[in-house]
C-alpha cells in the first residue's frame, strides 16, 4: 500500500505540492484530477522517485522511500505521450523493463507476447515506433509499463492526446485490463469524465493542495466547495437561491423538474443533449437555472413553474 | 520547472566543455587574436599608410563588387527554378533537386577544374575565359545556384496558392500577381538566400585564385599573396581584420533583419500545394526550366570526367595510371595525394566528433545563457573564411609548441572548420532526447548510467556519424586554410590539383582533370549518403 504524508516540492519561487498526504488501497484505481499547473504531474513524479521532496514521506507497506532510486523502486510509470524509445520495435520497448531485470531469451519474448495480447497488439512485435498510430502506441506504452509487472502503476494523461472516440474506447479497456489483473494505479488528468469512468477514489488538486478525496459518486454528489463544483462543470453553481439555500450551493441540473413546481419561471433557452434536453429557465428573481429534464416541453418563451428536489441541494463550503 | 534528478550533472557538463573550450582557445580565438595585433601593432608606418599599401580600396571594391553581381545573378537563376521546384509536381523531382544540389558540395579546385575543361585555355568549347570576371560570376552561380533553390523554394512551398488564386480572381495579371503577392511573400527567403550567397562570395578564394588568373583579387586572394607571396604580414593581418569584419556586418545585418521582421503570417501547414502541370505552357515552363538548371549544373561536370579519360585524342586511363608516377617538380606521385587526403580526412573527423560532441553536449544537456553563449562562439569558425583560419595558424601556432612542423596541423585545421557541422548535427538529436526518454528507462529499471548506454548513446551516435560524415568531405575538399600550412612533402589532393592546374603541359592538366574528378565523385558520394540516412527520417 502506498502512502504519501505531508509532502511539499518547493520549486525556485512556487510551492508544486503543499503538504500532500493521501494512501492508496492494495488493487484500486485513484485518479488525480485538476488543472494544468495544479501539482498533479509533480505528485505523480515524487512518487516515482523522478523528483527530490522538499518535505514529507512517501512509503510503500510502511517501508519510506526515502533514498531508494527511481529504477529500483518497481514502479511503472505510463508518460504523457507515451516516450516510446524510437530506435527500438515493439518487443524492444515493451521487453526493455524485462531486460532490465535481467530477463532473456525465450521467457522475454514469451512475456512480450503475452502483454501484447492484453493490449490487443498480438503479432506486433517486429514493428517500428514510427508506424504506429497513436493509438497503437498508446496501448504499446502501456504494455510497456506492465511487463515488467511492477508493484504500483502510474498513468499520466494517457489517453490526453487522442481524439474523443478513441478516447472513450481505451479508457474501457484500460479499466477492464487494470481490474482483471489486480493492479494499483494513479491516474493523472485534467479530464473529469476520464477519471469518474476509471476511479475507485478521486483526488481533485488545486494549486498544490487537495481540493477534495473521495470516492467519485461522493465528489460528484457533493463538492467540496465553489471551486471545486466550478472546475467539475456543474451548470448551477449560485451565490444562494431565495427559499431554497442561503449560502453558497450547487443544484444538480437533474434535480430540477418542469410544469409541476411552486417556483414561477419562464422558459428561455432549449438545448437538445440526446436522451436529454437542456432546459434553460429564469426565475422571477432574474437568477438563472439549467434542468436536464426528458419528455414534451412547453415552447421557448412560456411561463411555467419548477420543482427542485432537495436531495439534489448541496450546500457548499463558503471558502474559495 | 527544475532539470529532474536524471539529467547530466553540471559538473561533469563543465568538464566536458574543457575540451571543445581549450580547442576552440587554441586554434580559433588565438590566432585570431594574434591576427588582430599583427595588424594593428606591428610595422613601422601608420595604420592609413598601410592600408593605403595594401591597395585595400581597389580590393574591398572588387570583393564587394563581384560578391554583389554573383548575388543578383544567382537570384535572377535560382528563382524560377525555386518556383518550379514549389508550385509542380513532375518525375524524378528528388533525383534532379539532388542533381543540382551537388556543385554546392563540391571542393572549390574541383569546380575550378571543372570549369577550365569547358572553357579554359585547354577547354573542349574552344573559347578561353580564363582570367575573365565573366567565369568567376559563371562560376559562383554555378556553385550557389542550389542554395536558392532550397532556401527560398522551402518558403515558397508553403504559401498558399490560394492567395495567388485569389490575386487572380481580383484582376492581377500573372505578373502582377507574382509582384504585389508572391514576392513579398517571399522576402525573408530571398533575404536569407541572398545573405548567405553574399557571404559564400565575398569569401570566395579557390575559385578566383585559379580562375581569375592574375587579374583579380578578392580580400582572400590577396591575404594569400601577400602572406605567402610577398610575405607582408602585417599587409595580410590587415586585410584579415577587414574581412572579419565584413563578414561580421553580413550577418549582423541579416540576424538584424530576421529580428525585426519576424514572420508575420503564421506559415501555413504545407498544403498540398504542387500540382503536375497542365497546361501546354506550364509543361514548357517547366521543362525548359529544369533543362535549362540540369544542363548549367552537369555540363561542367561531365565535360571534366570526359577530359580526364581523353588523352591524345582517345578515351584511355592513362591520366589515372600517371598518378602513381613521380615527377620532377611535385615532390610526391599525385597518389600518395589521394592517400594523405584520406589519412588527414581520417583524423579530421575524428578530432571534429570528439570535440563536436563534447560540444554538443554542452549546448544540449547546458541550461541558462552560459550554453547559449557557448554554442554561439562555436558558430564563430563557420563565419570566418578558411584562408584566415589557415593563416591564424601560420602566424600563431609557433608556441608553446611549433605545430607548423607537425603533420597534425592539417587535421586540426580542418576539424576546426567541420566542428560547427558536429555541433549543428548532433544538437537537436541530443535535445530531442528527452529527459522523458531517459526517465521511462529509469522507470522500467534501468539505472542512471545504463539508460545512457541504452538510449542516449545510441541515439546520438547516428547524429555523430552524419557529422563525422560531413566532417571528411570538408576536410577531402578543404583548401584554403591547407594552402597555407601544407608542407610539400604531405599535399593534399585539392593542393596537388591547384599545382597541376597551375604547370604547362598537357600531361599535367589531364592528371588534374583525374584527381578532380575522382575528389568529386568521393565528395557527391559521402554527402549522398549522408542524404541517403537522412532521409530515411526519424533519428
Amino acid at each position: 500500500m502506498l502512502t504519501v504524508d505531508s509532502v511539499s516540492v518547493r520549486f525556485p519561487g512556487t510551492l508544486a505540492l503543499d503538504n500532500v498526504s493521501l494512501s492508496l488501497d492494495p488493487a484500486s484505481v485513484t485518479a488525480v484530477l485538476g488543472p494544468s499547473g495544479s501539482g498533479k504531474t509533480t505528485l505523480l513524479r515524487a512518487i516515482a522517485g523522478l523528483q527530490p521532496i522538499t518535505e514529507g514521506t512517501i512509503a510503500w507497506d510502511g517501508a519510506d522511500l526515502d533514498g531508494v532510486p527511481a529504477h529500483l523502486r518497481n514502479f511503472g510509470l505510463m508518460f504523457q505521450d507515451y516516450a516510446l524509445f524510437p530506435h527500438r520495435t515493439v518487443a524492444g520497448n515493451v521487453g526493455f523493463g524485462l531486460r532490465m531485470r535481467g530477463d532473456s531469451g525465450g521467457d522475454l519474448s514469451a512475456r512480450v507476447t503475452e502483454v501484447l495480447s492484453w493490449v490487443g497488439l498480438g503479432g506486433y512485435q517486429n514493428r517500428s515506433i514510427a508506424t504506429l498510430s497513436g493509438g497503437e502506441q498508446q496501448r504499446v506504452a502501456l504494455a510497456r509499463a506492465l511487463a515488467p509487472a511492477p508493484r504500483f502503476l502510474m498513468l499520466d494523461e494517457p489517453v490526453g492526446s487522442l481524439d474523443r472516440q478513441l478516447r472513450t474506447r481505451l479508457i474501457d479497456e484500460l479499466r477492464t485490463i487494470l481490474r482483471e489483473r489486480h493492479i494499483t494505479a494513479l491516474y493523472v488528468t485534467h479530464d473529469q469524465d476520464e477519471a469518474l469512468a476509471l476511479a475507485d477514489q478521486l483526488v481533485v488538486m488545486r494549486d498544490g493542495v487537495i481540493a477534495q478525496a473521495g470516492t467519485p459518486a461522493a465528489v460528484w454528489r457533493r463538492p467540496a466547495d465553489r471551486w471545486v463544483a466550478d472546475f467539475l462543470g456543474f451548470e448551477n453553481v449560485l451565490d444562494g437561491l431565495a427559499g431554497v439555500a442561503d449560502g453558497p450551493v450547487v443544484i444538480h441540473a437533474d434535480a430540477i423538474s418542469i410544469g409541476d413546481g411552486t417556483l414561477p419561471a419562464v422558459i428561455i433557452g432549449q438545448r437538445f443533449h440526446g436522451s436529454t434536453v437542456a432546459v434553460t429557465v429564469r426565475l422571477d428573481s432574474g437568477v438563472a437555472l439549467e434542468a436536464h429534464v426528458r419528455g414534451a416541453l412547453p415552447p421557448v418563451g412560456e411561463a411555467t413553474t419548477i420543482a427542485i428536489d432537495p436531495t439534489g441541494v448541496v450546500p457548499l463550503e463558503t471558502l474559495g | 520547472m527544475d532539470r529532474s534528478s536524471t539529467a547530466l550533472s553540471a559538473r561533469s557538463l563543465r568538464w566536458a566543455a574543457v575540451v571543445p573550450a581549450a580547442f576552440l582557445g587554441w586554434f580559433f580565438l588565438y590566432p585570431v587574436g594574434r591576427i588582430l595585433w599583427i595588424g594593428v601593432s606591428s610595422g613601422d608606418d601608420g595604420l592609413a599608410n598601410a592600408l593605403t599599401n595594401v591597395g585595400l580600396w581597389d580590393v574591398v571594391t572588387f570583393t564587394v563588387g563581384q560578391a554583389v553581381a554573383s548575388t543578383v545573378l544567382t537570384l535572377l537563376i535560382g528563382l524560377p527554378v525555386a518556383g518550379v521546384f514549389a508550385r509542380y509536381e513532375f518525375r524524378f523531382k528528388r533525383t534532379i533537386k539532388a542533381l543540382i544540389t551537388i556543385p554546392f558540395v563540391l571542393p572549390t579546385v574541383v569546380v575550378a577544374s571543372a570549369f577550365l575543361a569547358l572553357v579554359g585555355p585547354r577547354g573542349i568549347l574552344g573559347i578561353n575565359l580564363e582570367g575573365t570576371l565573366v567565369l568567376i560570376l559563371i562560376a559562383h552561380v554555378f556553385y550557389n545556384v542550389a542554395v536558392v533553390v532550397r532556401v527560398v523554394g522551402a518558403l515558397w512551398e508553403t504559401i498558399d496558392p490560394r492567395l495567388e488564386e485569389a490575386a487572380t480572381m481580383l484582376g492581377a495579371t500573372r505578373f502582377s500577381v507574382f509582384r504585389a503577392v508572391t514576392l513579398p511573400l517571399l522576402r525573408p527567403g530571398l533575404m536569407a538566400a541572398s545573405s548567405l550567397v553574399f557571404l559564400f562570395t565575398f569569401t570566395s578564394f579557390g575559385v578566383v585564385l585559379i580562375l581569375g588568373g592574375l587579374a583579380f583579387e578578392t580580400l582572400e586572394v590577396s591575404i594569400y599573396n601577400r602572406a605567402l607571396q610577398a610575405f607582408d604580414l602585417r599587409g595580410a593581418a590587415l586585410l584579415s581584420i577587414v574581412q572579419l569584419l565584413g563578414v561580421g556586418l553580413t550577418l549582423g545585418w541579416y540576424a538584424h533583419y530576421q529580428r525585426s521582421h519576424a514572420l508575420q503570417r503564421s506559415l501555413s501547414a504545407p498544403v498540398q500545394s504542387a500540382r503536375r502541370p497542365v497546361t501546354r505552357r506550364q509543361r514548357w515552363w517547366v521543362r525548359l526550366t529544369l533543362g535549362g538548371v540540369l544542363a548549367f549544373t552537369m555540363t561542367p561536370l561531365v565535360v571534366l570526367i570526359n577530359r580526364s579519360l581523353r588523352a591524345g585524342g582517345a578515351y584511355s586511363f592513362t591520366f589515372f595510371r600517371q598518378l602513381a608516377e613521380r615527377d620532377r617538380a611535385f615532390a610526391v606521385p599525385p597518389a600518395e595525394a589521394i592517400g594523405n587526403s584520406i589519412a588527414f580526412a581520417l583524423a579530421a573527423a575524428t578530432i571534429a566528433v570528439i570535440v563536436g560532441g563534447l560540444a554538443a553536449a554542452v549546448v544540449a544537456y547546458g541550461t541558462g545563457s552560459s550554453s547559449r553563449w557557448f554554442d554561439a562562439v562555436l558558430m564563430l569558425p563557420l563565419g570566418t573564411s578558411a584562408v584566415t583560419v589557415g593563416f591564424g595558424f601560420l602566424v600563431a601556432l609557433d608556441r608553446p609548441i611549433d605545430l607548423r612542423a607537425s603533420i597534425w596541423i592539417i587535421p586540426i585545421a580542418h576539424a576546426l572548420v567541420a566542428v560547427p557541422f558536429v555541433v549543428r548535427s548532433a544538437v537537436p538529436v541530443m535535445a530531442a532526447v528527452q529527459d522523458r526518454l531517459r526517465e521511462a528507462a529509469i522507470m522500467l529499471g534501468a539505472s542512471p548510467l545504463r539508460a545512457f548506454r541504452e538510449i542516449d548513446l545510441p541515439l546520438v551516435s547516428r547524429a555523430l556519424l552524419v557529422g563525422a560524415a560531413f566532417a571528411f568531405a570538408i576536410s577531402l575538399g578543404e583548401f584554403g586554410a591547407t594552402a597555407f600550412i601544407v608542407r610539400p612533402d604531405n599535399p593534399t589532393l585539392p593542393i596537388a590539383i591547384e599545382r597541376f592546374l597551375g604547370r604547362p603541359g598537357e600531361a599535367s592538366f589531364g592528371q588534374a582533370m583525374a584527381m578532380a574528378s575522382i575528389l568529386m565523385v568521393v565528395t557527391a558520394v559521402s554527402i549522398g549518403l549522408i542524404d541517403h540516412r537522412r532521409g530515411r527520417g526519424g533519428f
